[in-house]
């Protein structure tokens, strides 16, 4: 909001500069954005916080500055044509929905010319970037501005009395001033004459009542509405305005006749009228406010000591008057400070008068409390391993769009997924039930960027019938390193995929891993998490430009937390000598590693303490369709020394068994 | 019959000169003073001598012994020296290393790490809270009224009636549009001295652009117990500030309005950019919007159900985003969910 630094000294003494006022006011709560040098005066934006509605206009942030400079706030009192202009049944008013509108005024002016502004009203305006119209309608912005009450001005002859304060009726239709139409419902309230609505109440008013060029009387409306109820029609009819602004954060119900006299007395001078008639609504009791405060307590949860005559020095600056006193005061709030509800709220008034930065700093006593590990220690923990392993993390987003889980084959998980009622895009529709789709899209944006050799992990919530904590990685590509007499390709394939998860899992000391045909990860039983092979096809959905293949896996961390323990338990190591022996097959390409290693295993006795693949080797000597493999076999005793005989058996009846079992050949 | 003592000696010698190995030597170390050596078996068999030779050829073994000895060690040496002259270098110093490409942090999760370190030290444990939210926790517990323009600033997504567990018509979820909810299911679950922090994802319906994004992150605190002040989160504040940011920043306590805290405030910090000169990141004014905090509004605490006046503490929120952002001169938050490994690999 605009400010004028000149339309300010109306009310209140300044002898600060606008840098300096600004500054003071930024450091009261008041957040001074900006000051515009503009026709001879400054202009402060103002962000004012939805709280303080009183500072929605000049006079609010006049008293204001008086609190904070300690000067006295002069606020003009009421114009003498008040006491003039009395209740007569010219005018009559129904207000008929009274929880809505709790006071309604209008005043009737007679023999307005209506026509230009005069000087100093259209320089004050156009200082704050308002355009001049005509001599009514400015007025009526400028009492609006200056004292936060927003009027509106009717053609009276174009109206047929009474006024009438009500909801509309539904599908009740409106022309408004913007010559935009609307439809009502009954949440609407409207300001109707006898014949139809001529306003929606505190938004906006109807064009055909609006004070034109030929407009010879005017009623002038202030009024009080209730603040949901604008703020409910607003966004029923999706117009907001600076009358809406103000009503739906609440205006000063006691300044609502001040306002309209301002407004009057104004009109008069300019417009060369008279005034008739005045009429309010029926007062409807509203409680007088008031505050217990105690000025110690106060002072001890701010830290500070201010004296009880400094406290009600700031308080009566304020407006609040002081109404009692024993031990504690009785304050009565005025009503421009509908904020000020509860003890601590006059409490923020005292602290940020003082200055916020006068309060010094203290430490706090934290009561000691024993230390569990977290759910965050254990992402910490997967993190750094991963980190470790040489994988980098992502972060991507948690919403993605239908077309996601079509284009990665996952359209069944839509069923179970949950989607937003007002997302900002198809693209960010629903929320991903498996990280797949983002960290695929993630890859896929690195590889056509020309980003090679890729090792993304994301630890981050799914979503499906609940929020469960997943870990997602996916690989593509390969890392060439080369020393002086050694090359090596490291490819991040399946087998390198396998491993990362192998020893992350072997890190929180899960050893009994199987990676299954079906794309299951089974660990103690227990299915962890998936993995697959990202086909050509799934990538060129995604537009995936990638020479390589890619793998992905998910693993499922609230199920893996349950099976992780951390316990270490040390298992003593034979000191017997161990014997190593090599054994060398070739064996048909379609068998599966699992099936030889466990054919191995089943047969070497009991004392096979290792059994390491030290080569694989395809190629000359080796038959067609045949692979060969190397295996290393280590075998130890826990408590003798293990003859060369028994080892050269068991080595015979593996060699055997391979044969037998698997059409195996021994090199 | 009485060894040949020089004849041994001689061939000892001999033998010595012309070993050409490090191994030769050794076994010729054994051959002459081994378990099974020729010293020994001589030493064994002195009993059968006559007893008045015992004496003398004992001592000529002895001094045979000593003599062996001292040729191995210096051959030994020799072996030594020469071996450090005509050794060609095994490597170049200068050659690229062998090592696998390093993994990386996401920047992000740096920034979380470092924040909550800083509060773990000082006593707080860390909690975490679901994305999806009931308006209860969102709004309602928090004093947000779902009528009042205040409610505006926490525009919220929310979702479709169905699927979650959660999710009916007596209860819409949301995603969560701040991390403060949090505040409000460890109040109901446990009761002060309460010393949490809480690091978590957030959404809020905001346009994409270089400094917005509808998902961001952020790292609420609180501290609940009996007579807490005002001043208390001041100084907490500042010691996390200047542990985080460096000692030689200022802060500043600007008085500002949320729902759920009264007295409010705004944190600023001297820019860390231009150090509070003006500059385009601190829009020439020298301060740097940090973070909000505030004295917990009785509101809140009614609405967890303790009683008035009993506790009081302070809570204090900050967008990690833009504290990151910050810290390590990012330009565009969008960097940050991109990933692009290049931008990754910096971290």
């Amino acid at each position: 909001m605009k400010v004028s630094f000149n339309w300010l000294k109306d009310f209140v003494e300044i002898k600060k500069s606008p840098e300096e006022l600004a500054h003071l006011l930024t450091m009261a709560g008041l957040e001074v954005k900006g000051i515009e040098k503009k026709l001879g005066d400054a202009v402060f934006e103002i962000e004012i916080t939805s709280n303080r509605p009183d500072w929605l206009s000049i006079i609010g942030v006049a008293r204001e500055v008086g609190a904070i400079t300690n000067k006295k706030f002069q606020p003009k009192a009421d114009p003498p044509q008040a006491e003039k202009i009395k209740n007569n049944s010219i005018l009559q008013i129904d207000v008929q929905d009274k929880k809505a509108c709790s006071l309604y005024t209008a005043c009737l002016i007679k023999d307005v010319q209506v026509g230009p502004s005069p000087k100093w009203l259209r320089e004050r305006l156009e200082v704050l970037g308002l355009r001049s119209i005509n001599n009514v309608v400015d007025i009526t912005n400028y009492v609006m501005l200056e004292t936060g009450q927003p009027l509106h001005a009717f053609d009276y002859d174009k109206l047929v009395l009474p006024i009438i304060v009500r909801r509309a009726k539904d599908s009740e239709e409106i022309l408004l001033i913007d010559g935009s139409a609307r439809k009502l419902t009954s949440e609407a309230l409207v300001i109707a004459d006898n014949k139809k609505a001529i306003a929606v109440a505190g938004v906006i008013g109807g064009k055909d009542s609006e004070v034109t060029g030929q407009t010879k009387n005017i009623l002038l409306e202030s009024a009080y509405f209730d603040p949901v109820t604008i703020r409910n029609i607003v966004k029923k009819i999706a117009i907001s305005t600076d009358s809406s602004y103000r009503f739906e954060r609440s205006v000063d119900i006691q300044g609502v006749e001040h306002a309209s006299f301002r407004a009057v007395n104004l009109i008069c001078e300019a417009a060369v009228a008279k005034p008739i008639a005045f009429v309010r609504s029926k007062k409807i009791a509203t409680p007088k406010r008031t505050i217990i405060f105690d000025v110690g307590a106060a002072n001890k949860i701010l830290g500070i000591s201010l004296s009880p005559v400094k406290v009600k020095s700031i308080l009566k600056n304020l407006g609040l008057s002081i109404i009692q006193r024993n031990k504690q005061l009785v304050l009565a709030v005025p009503s421009f400070r509908p904020d000020l509800k509860i003890s601590e709220d006059v409490t923020e008034e005292i602290a940020r008068i003082f200055g916020y930065n006068n309060i010094p700093l203290t430490y706090p006593a934290i009561s000691k409390q024993l230390f569990e590990k977290s759910k965050y220690d254990f992402i910490n923990q997967i993190r750094d391993m991963l980190v470790g392993f040489g994988l980098s993390e992502a972060k991507t987003y948690s919403l993605i769009s239908r077309q996601f889980l079509q284009k990665s084959n996952e359209e069944q998980l839509l069923d179970k997924s949950n989607e937003l009622q007002n997302p900002l895009s198809l693209e960010f529709e629903v929320l991903r039930p498996t990280l797949f789709a983002s960290l695929i899209s993630c890859l896929g944006r690195n590889i056509n960027r020309k980003n090679h050799n890729l090792r993304l992990f994301e630890i981050s919530n799914i979503f499906l019938e609940k929020e469960a904590l997943s870990l997602g990685i996916i690989v593509c590509g390969e890392e060439v390193i080369c020393t002086d007499k050694q090359k090596n390709n490291i490819k991040n394939d399946f087998y390198y995929l396998k491993g990362i998860v192998e020893n992350l899992l072997g890190k929180l000391k899960v050893y009994e891993v199987n990676f299954l045909e079906s794309g299951d990860i089974i660990a103690r039983g227990k299915k962890i998490g998936i993995f697959k092979h990202v086909s050509r096809q799934l990538c060129s959905n995604f537009d995936i430009k990638n020479k390589d293949e890619v793998f992905f896996s998910e693993i499922y961390l609230e199920e893996l937390a349950k099976i992780v323990n951390c316990s270490i338990k040390y298992n003593p190591f034979s000191l017997f000598p161990a014997i190593s022996r090599d054994i060398s097959v070739n064996i048909k390409e379609e068998i599966k590693f699992q099936q030889i290693e466990e054919l191995i295993i089943n047969n070497a006795g009991n004392e096979l303490s290792e059994i390491k693949l030290i080569d694989v080797y395809r190629g000359k000597n080796i038959p067609e369709d045949h692979k060969n493999f190397t295996f290393s076999l280590t075998w130890q005793a826990k408590n003798r020394t293990l003859e060369e005989k028994e080892i050269e058996a068991l080595q015979k009846n593996i060699c055997e068994k391979l044969v037998q079992g698997l059409s195996a050949q021994i090199r | 019959m009485p060894f040949d003592i020089p004849a041994l000696q001689a061939d000892a010698k001999e033998a010595i000169k012309n070993c050409l190995t490090l191994e030769d030597l050794d076994k010729i170390r054994n051959k002459y003073l081994g378990r099974k050596g020729v010293i020994l078996e001589m030493t064994s068999q002195i009993p059968n001598l006559p007893v008045h030779e015992r004496p003398i050829q004992g001592r000529l073994i002895n001094e045979l012994k000593k003599e062996i000895a001292i040729l191995l060690e210096a051959k030994h040496n020799e072996f030594r020296a020469s071996i450090s002259v005509d050794e060609k270098p095994v490597f170049d110093e200068t050659f690229p290393a062998f090592k696998q490409e390093l993994g990386h942090k996401h920047p992000l999760s740096i920034t979380f790490e470092e924040i909550c370190k800083i509060f773990q030290q000082c006593g707080f444990s860390i909690e975490e809270g679901p994305e999806i939210e009931t308006e209860f926790n969102n709004f309602t517990g928090l004093n947000i009224p779902l009528d009042h323009p205040s409610r505006d600033a926490f525009d919220t997504f929310y979702l479709q009636p169905q699927k979650h567990e959660n999710n009916t018509k007596a209860q819409k979820l949301l995603l969560r549009s701040h991390t403060s909810p949090v505040q409000v299911r460890v109040m109901k679950s446990r009761k002060p001295p309460l010393a949490v922090v809480v690091p978590g994802k957030v959404y809020r319906p905001d346009a994409v652009d270089s400094s917005h994004s509808f998902m961001f992150h952020q790292i609420e605190g609180f501290l609940v117990d009996k007579d807490i002040k005002f001043s208390d989160l001041k100084g907490m504040i500042d010691l996390f500030l200047k542990s985080y940011f460096g000692k030689g920043i200022t802060m500043r306590f600007r008085p500002h309005f949320f729902p759920f805290t009264e007295p409010s405030a705004e944190v600023d910090i001297s820019c860390i950019i231009c150090g509070a000169k003006g500059c385009s990141v601190c829009g020439k004014k020298g301060w740097l919007e940090i973070m909000g905090c505030g004295m917990i509004h009785p509101n809140v605490f009614k609405q967890v159900g303790y009683p008035r006046n009993k506790y009081t503490g302070f809570a204090f929120g900050m967008g990690v985003d833009r504290i990151a952002m910050l810290k390590y001169g990012i330009d565009d938050i969008r960097l940050l969910y991109e990933n692009d490994i290049r931008f990754l690999k910096q971290f």
